[in-house]
């Protein structure tokens, strides 16, 4: 039987940032049971939905732009499928965008993938974040405790150094950092760990949150000669829907839109 | 409050989420859950709470339920709440944070009404807990008027002398009708200013609520006013919430839940629950049907669960699953049973209900290990049903069973006690001969006994329970009486069970109790890794009380009981007879299936018994096996048995 793989682009807002990966799972399988999608199951002894998600996001990061792979028996006109999404996504989780993709495209989680984070750090003096980025341009790797073993990250091979970028202070003293990381399928690391472990052991920052902007897969398998700066389009890099994809400024805007607990809501408890 | 203020309250506590077990746990905004803001013409602020972590009371079927009535009802604004765990406790004691709602982060103190709902005796504490950290007086008699008014229901309501203190009211019985009636009383006086007194005496004249201060105070006396239970008589016509709350996180019920029918007539003597739930009342096939299709396209679930005391009782069980069934069959969707009677039920059914999760454990509560003592407790199955159930289950894919026995039930010797070992047994060989020799290897029985504790409205309603050194005795009898070694022993802390039985039948003296063991860091009573025995001993010193004492308090039938100013509607003869009749292993019969037993809730409460069709064509009489299927998260095993038999 052919199935047609949908991808959906969602996002992981305000208060929903901290559901865990499988919290978030369980959230998007039940929104395309509410869209009543034509899902195919699998076979065998306990059926369930047939999809896969891009790469785990930890507690307490939000994202700008997921994505969750889900194969549909039957060919439903994508207009449709993206109005049903929209409309059975719940608060916190608006679908942006949904399209069919190619069976011999990479699965989402064995793909390398460029994902850019926002960090807002808690600095109003601003010279931590100064001696951050002097660190994170210059270190060559880092050392990171993980299940009580001390590993080492060459930066180079997990850093888009290049793309770093201090964005703005705001007015409630936080730093605004751009940091894009790559993800790998046999490992990446995660921004917050990355710049605690920069920190040690004299720098005292407080990581106020931690927002997933945007993903690319990354078929260059070369992160430190890639300077590009753009995010989508470059050469080596293509959107993960494979279409022309949409700005971060439109992904901003879409959660501005999406969703009415964002925004207003993205401290609440 | 102004909006600045709330916005720095909800900043300071989302602060403190990176440093808890769980954030999800306070962050709300799940689908359904209604998130707008009070508006003009929303008067009456309500916050719906439950008096335990949020991962066992998101799904609480009463929350769900008075959630539904608030949103329906024009005038009301409802938020939800939880207690927190320990650890966001302590953060939020020392930033000096007061209990939020989840909606809305507002301080609980800034509602009018705050209903909590009392799911079983080990929650006192923790109610003591949350009305402190949202920082309201502990006693109604210390609230002033710009305080909420304090509500509780549910099962543990109907002795309200232990809560006496803390509660202004309590709701006695289904809570559908009740609660909109208070909702419009409270709406109505607020609209006319008026005060706290006139609030509380306005509800007093509202039929099922008990007002605890207007009671005399004196212990055992029976106030003037008796407080009638209210009944649900229409259940069968009450829509079921399709639009439940659906939580992010895993909770202790995490799939829709439709409840089928209420109340059990099978009439097990300790069982709280089948006396209190009384009349059986069912919803009709068709309605069980649409409440299930309905809710799972409206929220997405994959799992439908038909809940009730009894599921299996339903008079048209087999066509409701084999709909569903059909409706589902090719899908990721499962149809569950909380609890079933394999014998009413037949292999074909079986095989069809349980077909969905064979995976998990099949739970039978036989309850107690030899035929007398089970025709004492008036738990009407034999060891030819409890086989038969074995081998049909067996038959149809499960592997794993789960046996729960009670120790300590009135007239028990150490025959019965070693009677449970024998029936462990009998089905551990029973499940290894009804399998292919191959997969022997897969069968599990694990065997749970808790340590029975007397119910208030039960025929063992007269009964003390048994001393811990007795209880300890008996446990290390039943370790040493040759359980076959495949099979895995767990008890229920005995300690927890005193506390448990110390409250179910305690007058007005057990408030102040309850209040120093908290001051003494009692909380989280039913999590046996948190509760504190130390903390309630040092308690009931400081108060010249014995725990024991309390806990085997025996009473004279014709002596009055402190719960005696609440009428259930069961006749307290009718009580009396079925203690008599059960001293003398004399079964009594269920009125759904035969005659009326004259229990006198249909006369007393004017109301009925209401099936959808007739229950007389299953073969029933002998009684049979419960068994509860897909057994839910919980702190500990006991909380949920009452409602499990
Ligand atoms: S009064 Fe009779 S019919 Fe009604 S619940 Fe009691 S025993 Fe059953």
């Amino acid at each position: 039987m052919s199935e047609f793989r949908l991808r959906i682009n969602f996002q992981k807002l305000g208060a929903c940032r901290y559901l865990s990966h499988l919290d978030l799972a369980r959230a998007m399988e039940r929104c395309v049971r509410r869209a009543a999608l034509p899902y195919a199951v699998s076979q065998g002894f306990s059926a369930h939905m047939k999809h896969s998600f891009s790469a785990a996001l930890p507690v307490g990061t939000g994202s700008l732009d997921e994505y969750m792979d889900v194969e549909l028996a039957r060919y439903v006109p994508r207009t449709a499928v993206l109005l049903a999404l929209r409309e059975a996504a719940a608060p916190g989780l608006p679908v942006l965008d949904a399209v069919y993709v190619d069976h011999k495209q990479p699965a989402l989680a064995v793909s390398h993938i460029q994902a850019s984070y926002e960090v807002l750090l808690y600095d109003p003096a601003g010279v931590q974040t100064t001696a951050l980025m002097q660190r994170l341009e210059r270190a060559v790797d880092v050392e990171v405790v993980k299940k009580g073993k001390p590993k080492s990250y060459k930066l180079d091979e997990y850093v888009y150094r290049n793309r770093t970028r201090l964005l703005k202070t705001d007015s409630a003293g936080l730093t605004h950092l751009a940091l894009v990381l790559r993800l790998t399928p046999n490992g990446s690391l995660r921004p917050e760990v990355l710049l605690k472990a920069l920190a040690l052991p004299d720098l005292d920052m407080e990581i106020r949150e931690v927002t997933r902007v945007s993903l690319t897969i990354d078929d260059s398998n070369d992160v430190s000669n890639n300077t590009s700066t753009s995010v989508a389009g470059s050469k080596g890099h293509r959107n993960i829907d494979g279409s022309g994809g949409r700005s971060n400024a439109a992904r901003r805007k879409g959660r501005d839109n999406c969703c009415r607990s964002n925004d207003s809501k993205k401290d609440s408890i | 409050m102004t909006a600045r203020n709330k916005d720095s309250l909800r900043s300071k506590l989302s602060r403190l989420l990176d440093q808890v077990e769980k954030p999800a746990r306070y962050t709300g905004g799940e689908l359904f859950s209604d998130l707008s803001s009070n508006t003009a013409d929303e008067l009456l602020d309500v916050a719906l709470v439950y008096p335990d972590i949020y991962d066992i009371g998101g799904s609480n079927q009463a929350l769900v339920i008075l959630y539904d009535i608030c949103l329906r009802t024009a005038g009301v604004h409802v938020e939800r709440a939880y207690l927190p765990w320990i650890d966001m406790i302590a953060l939020m004691r020392h930033n000096d944070l007061p209990l939020c709602t989840l909606e809305n982060t507002r301080p609980l103190a800034s509602f009018d009404l705050i209903g909590i709902t009392l799911p079983h005796e080990l929650a006192a504490t923790n109610i003591l807990e949350l009305i402190d950290l949202a920082g309201i007086a502990l006693s109604g008699s210390e609230r002033g008027e710009d305080d909420p008014l304090i509500i509780g229901g549910g099962p543990t309501a109907f002795n309200p002398e232990p809560f006496a203190d803390v509660f202004d009211a309590l709701c006695i019985g289904d809570g559908e009708e009740l609660f909109a009636e208070v909702l419009g009383v409270l709406l109505q006086l607020k609209q006319a200013g008026r005060s706290r007194a006139e609030k509380l005496e306005a509800l007093a004249a509202l039929e099922g609520v008990s007002i605890c201060a207007f009671r005399p105070d004196a212990p055992c006396e029976l106030p003037p006013q008796r407080v009638r239970k209210r009944v649900l008589s229409d259940f069968a016509h009450y829509p079921a919430v399709t639009r439940p709350i659906v939580p992010f996180i895993e909770t202790a019920q995490d799939r829709l839940c439709v409840e089928i029918l209420r109340g059990c007539a099978r009439g097990c003597r300790f069982c709280a629950a089948g006396m209190l739930y009384r009349p059986v009342r069912e919803r009709s096939a068709q309605a069980v049907v649409r409440a299930v299709t309905d809710g799972l396209a409206a929220t997405g679930l994959n799992e439908a669960s038909l809940i009730s005391l009894s599921s299996t009782d339903h008079s048209q069980i087999a066509p409701i699953i084999r709909r569903l069934n059909r409706r589902y069959d090719t899908t990721d969707i499962k149809i569950s049973l909380p609890s079933q009677r394999l014998d009413a039920f037949g292999s074909t059914m079986a095989q069809v209900a349980c077909g969905t999760q064979r995976k998990g454990s099949l739970t039978f509560a036989p309850e107690a290990g030899s035929q007398r003592l089970r025709n004492v407790i008036n738990k009407n199955i034999d060891t030819d049903d409890i086989i038969q159930a074995i081998t049909t289950a067996c038959a149809a894919g499960w592997r794993h069973y789960k046996l729960y026995f009670m120790v300590g039930l009135p007239t028990e010797t150490d025959t019965d006690i070693i009677q449970i070992v024998e029936l462990a047994n009998l089905v551990y060989d029973t499940a290894v001969s009804a399998v292919p020799p191959g997969e022997r290897g897969q069968i599990r029985v694990a065997l749970s006994c808790a340590v029975f504790v007397p119910k208030a409205h039960t025929p063992f309603q007269w009964c003390g329970q048994l001393g811990l050194a007795e209880v300890q005795r008996r446990l290390r009898l039943l370790r040493h009486s040759g359980l076959h070694k495949s099979i895995k022993l767990q008890w229920q802390d005995p300690e927890i069970s005193q506390i448990e039985a110390v409250i179910s039948r305690g007058d007005r003296t057990i408030g102040p109790l309850i209040r120093r063991a908290w001051e003494l860091g009692a909380r989280f009573d039913a999590w046996s890794e948190q509760f504190s025995m130390t903390a309630w001993r040092t308690a009931a010193a400081d108060l010249g009380l014995s725990l024991d004492e309390l806990a085997g308090r025996e009473y004279a039938l014709d002596a009055t009981l402190p719960w005696d100013f609440v009428d259930s509607g069961l006749d307290k003869g009718f009580l009396a007879e079925e203690y008599q009749r059960s001293l003398t292993g004399q079964v009594t019969n269920d009125c759904t299936r035969g005659a009326c037993v004259s229990c006198g809730v249909c006369a007393q409460l004017d109301t009925n018994v209401s099936l959808a069709a007739s229950r007389s064509d299953t073969s029933i009489s002998t009684g049979g096996s419960s068994t509860q299927i897909g057994l839910d998260l919980k702190p500990v095993d006991c909380v949920e048995r009452a409602t499990c038999v």
